[in-house]
């Protein structure tokens, strides 16, 4: 177990995806100590202030990549995507921007997906499609990198992908959290 | 124009339309996912046989209720919801099994958007679930009403089964994921009505619909005819007619007549010689050979229940009349209500 945290930590240290296509057991993932801002965490590149589609919502299910597993976690939720390719970013940029944000909040990465690589994901376009649906990145998306940091206020997971041929990025986080019922009974009639 | 600019609309309508996919959780590794890719569409399955729904396997609550409509809104919603309804007396039907199941009485409905409040089908479905298990109701669908093969049984109109049906605003959603029901029928027996709870999303998982009827049968015209009474008009005119309640197109004597039922056997214990053809009698409204087989039922109800308090059966003979000898006018509520009755002839 500590082998493999030692091995986690070294590859987020050096923005190494993870060798293979592993599962991950993200309790393996050592606790950050560091005081996390506010929900959602992390900013956007400085370059690509406008964001244009912003989803948010209170609890919600959300599949993320825990290596080379696609999980389902539940909890706050939010979307966000911004401009790349016309705010003067590569995607490589998009992606260091993050890796050093993330990095700066004890996360780790764990799990990388290159434009046409097809290990952790289906190849078809449909399937694949669904596949970023689930991980709820835009349809079209080609390249993601997930990050989860666990913290003492729940695990935080971070994922980041490029889309629309290096035109467009997204953020997706999702802070778990256990569920909250809003809905009550109505008083007892007298 | 610039790329850009055609690829925003294109990304922001691909999130914001969920597209629809069949219910699997987790998703499929790569390698099943590229085997499914590549099955044929199934065809829909034949149609379940219709089996009749017994409302007796649902346990009775004498729990102290929560007012009508008993379930409230997510608390973050603010003002009122964008539809608010309540009609104090309609029929319309419910999912009872994999039936439709006709049913009358008190009716609210009501819908609210998930986007304005932040909230998800799976969270929308989560507070209602928890919320039937406060209430101590039980989940009675066991079929949903997109299903291919049950709305083919049900006159194959998808729309209508759904609206002019069940009453809902929309067809429910295709489901997104196996364990988010996109429609749950509850029930709630108590000693006096049955209460049906439809929890539904729908528009493409944009809104919910919360529908709840409380059956209740319009105000019987007569009273409770003591045991003294029904041997004096038999006496006189050799029938009597009484006013049970049952459950709305069941055979289910309603706790609420159990009184009436115990006078029959009262009289019955008196008069040790004394046999009865026991009618059913129904109104005009639905199906007349269907009433004419729901009142031979009621009867043999009326019978069972009798002997259960130690009457013989064989004095007691159950008829099925159905809408054919009304007492009154059955353009009115008020007839309709004095035709629905059981009648106890001498034999």
């Amino acid at each position: 177990m500590r082998a493999l945290a030692r091995h986690l930590l070294l590859a987020a240290c050096l923005g190494a995806p993870l060798a293979g296509a592993q599962a991950v057991d993200p309790a393996s993932v050592p606790v950050s100590k560091l005081a996390l801002p506010a929900f959602l965490f992390v900013q956007l590149p400085k370059e690509s202030p406008k964001t244009f589609y912003e989803h948010d919502v209170n609890w919600e299910r959300v599949y993320v990549l825990a290596g080379s597993r696609m999980v389902p976690v539940e909890g706050k939720f939010k979307i966000r995507t911004f401009s790349v390719q016309s705010a003067g970013l590569t995607p490589e940029a998009v992606m260091k921007h993050y890796e050093r944000e993330i990095g700066a909040l004890g996360g780790i990465k764990l799990a990388t997906v290159k434009p046409g690589e097809t290990t952790l994901l289906p190849a078809g376009d449909t399937e694949r499609r669904r596949a970023f649906e689930k991980l709820r990145h835009i349809g079209t998306t080609d390249a993601l990198e997930q990050y989860l940091i666990r913290a003492p206020i729940g695990n935080v997971w971070i994922s980041i992908a490029v889309f629309d041929d290096g035109l467009n990025g997204s953020v997706v986080v999702v802070h778990e959290q256990p569920f909250k019922p809003t809905v009550s009974l109505l008083k007892v009639q007298q | 124009m610039s790329r850009l600019t055609l690829m925003l609309p294109l990304a922001l309508a691909l999130a914001a339309c969920k597209p629809k996919e069949p219910a699997a959780t987790p998703p499929a590794a790569p390698a099943e996912a590229a085997a499914s890719a590549a099955s044929p569409v199934a065809a829909p399955a034949p149609a379940p046989a219709a089996k009749p729904f017994d409302l007796h396997s649902v346990p009775l609550t004498t729990a102290a209720l929560p007012a009508f409509p008993y379930v409230g809104l997510p608390s973050d919603i603010k003002g009122d919801p964008p539809h608010d309804k309540v009609v104090d007396f309609e029929r319309t039907h419910v999912l009872a099994g994999n039936q439709l199941r006709q049913v009358e009485g008190r009716i609210s409905h009501r819908t609210f958007s998930l986007s304005l409040i932040g909230m998800s089908p799976l969270g929308a479905h989560r507070n209602y679930e928890t919320a039937m298990k406060q209430l101590g109701a039980t989940r009675v669908d066991t079929v949903s009403p997109i299903d291919p093969a049950f709305v083919q049984a049900n006159g194959g109109d998808r729309d209508a089964v759904s609206q002019k049906k069940l009453g809902l605003i929309g067809p429910p959603s295709e489901p997104s994921e196996a364990d988010i029901p996109n429609f749950e029928q509850y029930l709630l027996r108590t000693p006096t009505s049955n209460i049906w709870i439809s929890f539904y999303i729908f528009d493409n998982d944009n809104n919910v619909g919360v529908r709840v009827v409380e059956e209740k049968a319009l105000q019987q015209t007569v009273s409770l005819i003591p045991a003294a009474q029904m041997a004096s008009a038999l006496q006189k005119d050799g029938h009597v007619a009484l006013y049970l309640n049952f459950d709305t197109d069941s055979d289910v004597i309603r706790a609420d007549s159990q009184p009436a039922v115990e006078e029959i056997a009262t009289l019955l214990s008196g008069d040790p010689q004394l046999k009865l053809k026991v009618e059913g009698h129904t109104d005009t409204d639905g199906d007349a050979a269907h009433n004419r087989t729901l009142s031979l039922a009621r009867a043999h109800s009326v019978v069972r229940a009798v002997s259960a308090k130690g009457i013989a059966a064989d004095r007691l003979s159950p008829v099925g009349v159905g809408p054919d000898r009304p007492l009154a006018d059955n353009k009115t509520e008020e007839g309709k209500a004095r035709n629905r009755r059981v009648e106890l002839v001498r034999a």
